[in-house]
């Protein structure tokens, strides 16, 4: 099963334009100019439109857009793929065992996540960050909190379906111990699976991220975020339309790449 | 006589990305009116994709690619798609293997059957579900009136295919496909469903193209028999015929195939000779005769071109170089 | 019946849970509703009478059942930012927020379907690509940025259309008709906003469930019956293709809200979403508390309502 056999247009175009994205933000501190934070003499770069000088233009305080969208960028891919990789790890392990042991245990572990995917969760994480603050890491976690659950159900059952596989019978058959079963056995095969579920998830994350430092509850300013220079530019719109035009481009090419990474990739399970 | 239907040289294709698939390669048929047809042969090779090139619900990429369907006189490879839906279920009706999968799950029976009566005859819903409830009873199910509102799920296998023989009969078409009708049966009901369609055959007068693997169901049923192998008919005769005095190698091995048992006690003097090998990769047939990899008597005259058909003495068609000779 | 019965006690115990929850969350927060007296001008035993009164230097569990008596009552509080009760803010907002929803979920629901139905059936179609491509693409986009995109196009190009707010009229002031259209005007395009979103979800469940569904033997035999593909499509296929629909209905109540707050924000609509906005920026507790328990209502009746309706379709289910 290699990648290559995925002959979905989308997905090609959305491969390219992510490593694209990546490339540009990792290497952000060698191609900006001007510090993203600090305001570059306002009362002369001030509102000033996409130049040679300044690619995508300079906000209100004359900070240099293009800067404040790949730092963004960073904050934004960083908190997506914490939130994913943290929500994988948790949801796998828990659904794993949840779908190999079964039983009575399978059945508490499930209502509980039964009972977690129906409160209202989006509501208790702004609660929960309006309350105890809104750092980074607060973020994370709320994210991580909420969004594990999707991940365990999965897991668990892919496990069921293959826990009936010759494979896993021979393994038990041999007395492998029960935590190499499921480490060395299951979790490879339950992979894919996770991954392509995790690839499209981070596409919501960064949605849901973008819109909390929107309304001003995710990342605080001065630091950028893409979500928080829409905000700062929408008082601007229609005339000064680069401060949120770029920033909105910018998590639009994301989260599309994403999905049509992750729609891809379905189709190479199938 | 006429024929009722008359297939000439009808090719089925499935244009894939690596390939074509020539599931129907050139087939001759003709069924006559109030005649059973069998057409047998193992799996793959092509004779349920016969019979949906018939009724034009090849599933894509199929396409059928060219020769003729003329039923009732009428090329209907011609017709368009709302002709078309005019003849099918009211001038033929089709029975599906699987009865569980051919029924909508969310739907009641008895709205499954009336609902092509109502389609196909200006009729108001009260006239379809008293026609509905008759057609009910002809197939012989039990409690009717209560199982008009029941949904497939509640029902057995066989009275599910009782259902479908229902629905395909609705509008007392003049010809009906039935692809395996019994296969997913268990073996009690198979006869039951079997004699069910005998009789129901006469009392409508309709025609039954018959598909099959079961040698059984064809002694039982058929009129007529054609066997296909990949995609082509390879010989066609009368059902005492073919068992008597089969002449292409591979109905003979398809016929050797076939358990039997011996109750004289004394020594068999038959015993059962698998068919050796599998139904050929349809995208790269063999060059020649398709059979010629797994026949006995094949020799090298046989991979150089596919053998014409010819009619042998008492109205066989057989298209087999070896079986000319012998 | 039982199931159904069972369904809702489990519901309701959820409910209570939800509820529990909520309370120790903002028991747990730092700082309490004294705070906003504090001064260096008040003197600290003043302000312990002040706690002692309002009952926030109780245990977890006296201040909890102090909680539920005074919400059962209906008495929800008093806002610290607005001086007001919670109850009157909510009884202002809660209509509002209602007739986004309501409509948005209308919009999406038909829109979607129809695009699903149609993607689904022509998937291997041009269109049909295109749509998928279409849907996916607007999945992709932040509700904001649609929202601030529509506002751009329409009413700061093209001015047609107001960029915010309910109503320009007062109400009675033009007599129904003029006041319901301009309403109306206003409603457009947040409406859009959240029903084309909540549509591009749909139409994918759809489409996804159509194209497996349309592969069935039964739609086959639909087709050989002779029925006329409008009754394939919309009786034989949609409604198997529905099922999942069903379950999506109970999701949308909690993401509407959620997408809904954003939107509100952007159209400065005097919703529920607004109310939660300007509650968090002021750290108004009271309100937010009652807000979470709204969206624990209405996720609890997206809930039932999915539950019904999977029943109500599902012949399957429906005779267990």
């Amino acid at each position: 099963m290699s990648i290559f056999k995925i002959q979905s247009f989308q997905f090609w175009v959305g491969l390219s334009v992510l490593c694209l994205i990546i490339l540009f933000i990792s290497f952000s501190s060698f191609i900006i100019k001007y510090d993203p934070d600090v305001q570059n003499n306002p009362a002369e770069n001030r509102l000033k439109k996409p130049s040679w000088k300044f690619c995508f233009g300079t906000d209100k305080f004359g900070r240099d857009v293009f800067s404040r969208v790949l730092y963004g960028g960073r904050i934004s891919l960083l908190i997506a793929v914490s939130v994913v990789l943290f929500s994988a790890i948790i949801g796998s392990f828990y659904g794993a065992i949840s779908g190999y042991f079964g039983g009575w245990l399978d059945q508490i572990l499930m209502r509980f996540v039964d009972l977690l995917l129906s409160f209202p969760i989006i509501f208790l994480a702004i609660t929960c960050m309006a309350l105890f603050g809104s750092g980074h890491l607060m973020l994370i976690i709320v994210l991580t909190l909420t969004s594990w659950m999707d991940v365990a159900r999965l897991v668990r059952a892919e496990v069921l379906s293959l826990k009936q596989r010759p494979f896993i019978l021979k393994a038990k058959g041999a007395g492998l111990k029960t935590s190499r079963i499921i480490g060395r056995h299951l979790m490879p095969n339950v992979f894919l699976t996770v991954f392509t579920f995790s690839i499209i998830r981070m596409a919501d994350i960064i949605l849901i991220e973008s819109a909390l430092s929107f309304i001003g509850i995710g990342t605080q300013p001065p630091t950028a975020s893409w979500g928080s220079m829409i905000n700062d530019g929408k008082s601007y719109l229609p005339f000064e339309w680069w401060i949120t035009f770029f920033p909105g481009i910018a998590i639009l090419c994301t989260t599309m790449s994403l999905n049509f990474i992750g729609h891809g990739l379905k189709t190479l399970r199938e | 006589m006429d024929a009722l239907l008359k297939i000439q040289l009808l090719k089925t294709q499935f244009h894939k990305k690596h390939g074509i698939v020539k599931a129907v390669d050139g087939v001759d048929l003709k069924i006559h009116q109030g005649e059973t047809l069998s057409l047998v042969g193992e799996s793959g090779c092509g004779k349920s994709i016969t019979g949906l090139s018939i009724m034009k619900l090849v599933p894509p990429p199929g396409r059928i690619v060219a020769g003729s369907i003329e039923f009732k006189k009428r090329n209907i490879l011609n017709l368009s798609e709302k002709q078309m839906s005019k003849i099918r279920g009211k001038e033929i009706g089709l029975i599906l293997q699987d009865p569980l999968s051919a029924l909508n799950p969310v739907i009641t029976v008895g709205e499954q059957i009336s609902e092509v009566i109502r389609t196909h005859f200006p009729v108001n819903r009260k006239e379809a579900k008293n026609r509905t409830l008759d057609l009910m009873e002809k197939v012989q199910l039990p409690n009717v009136s209560s199982l008009y509102d029941s949904y497939p799920h509640q029902l057995s296998g066989g009275l599910r295919q009782r259902v479908l023989i229902a629905i395909a009969l609705s509008c007392s078409p003049s010809l009906v496909i039935a692809d395996e009708p019994t296969t997913a049966l268990d073996v009690s009901i198979q006869s039951q469903i079997l004699s069910l369609l005998k009789n129901l055959k006469k009392e409508f007068q309709i025609s039954l193209l018959l598909i099959t693997h079961d040698f059984s169901v064809v002694a039982e049923m058929a009129d007529r028999v054609a066997v296909m192998y990949a995609g082509k008919i390879v010989e066609q005769a009368n059902t005492f015929d073919i068992f008597t005095n089969p002449i292409h190698p591979y109905t003979k091995s398809l016929l050797d195939a076939i358990p039997k048992l011996d109750f004289s006690g004394k020594k068999k003097t038959k015993t059962i000779v698998p068919l050796k090998g599998a139904v050929p990769d349809m995208m790269n047939l063999p060059d020649g005769c398709t059979f010629y990899p797994r026949c006995s008597i094949a020799d090298e005259s046989c991979q150089k071109s596919y053998p014409k058909g010819f009619l042998s003495d008492g109205g066989k068609f057989v298209s087999c170089f070896k079986a000319k000779l012998a | 019946m039982k199931i159904l019965f069972n369904r809702i006690i489990y519901l309701i115990v959820l409910f209570i849970g939800i509820a529990i929850i909520n309370f120790t969350l903002f028991f747990m927060s730092p700082g309490d509703p004294t705070n906003q007296y504090f001064s260096p001008k008040v003197k600290k035993s003043n302000l312990q009478i002040l706690k002692q009164k309002m009952g926030v230097d109780l245990p977890w569990h006296k201040q909890l059942k102090n909680w539920s008596l005074h919400t059962l009552k209906g008495d929800l509080g008093y806002s610290w930012s607005k001086h007001r009760p919670v109850k009157d803010i909510l009884k202002e907002a809660i209509p509002a927020t209602l007739q986004l929803t309501i409509f948005a979920l209308f919009i999406n629901l038909i829109i979607g379907s129809l695009i699903g139905i149609f993607a689904g059936i022509n998937s291997n179609r041009l269109s049909g690509k295109f749509l998928d491509i279409l849907t996916l693409t607007i999945y992709s986009t932040p509700v904001f940025l649609l929202a601030l995109f529509l506002i751009y196009v329409f009413s700061q190009k093209l001015q047609i259309l107001p960029p915010s707010g309910m109503d320009s009229l007062r109400f009675g002031e033009s007599g129904f008709w003029l006041t319901f259209f301009d309403r109306m005007r206003h409603i457009i395009l947040p409406v859009s906003v959240l029903g084309l979103i909540g549509a591009a979800t749909t139409s994918r469940y759809v489409q996804e469930h159509i194209k497996s569904v349309i592969k069935q033997d039964y739609i086959r035999m639909a087709f050989a019956k002779g029925l006329s593909l409008k009754r394939i499509y919309f009786k034989h296929a949609f409604k198997n293709a529905l099922l999942p629909v069903a379950t999506l209905i109970g999701i949308y109540f909690p993401f509407l809200l959620g997408s809904a707050l954003i939107v509100e924000v952007v159209f400065a609509w005097p919703g529920m979403g607004r109310v939660t906005f300007e509650a968090i920026s002021s750290k108004d507790y009271p309100v937010l508390m009652a807000v979470n328990m709204i969206a624990a209502i209405m996720v609890i009746s997206g809930n039932l309502i999915s539950d019904m309706l999977y029943r109500f379709i599902d012949p399957r289910i429906r005779i267990q």
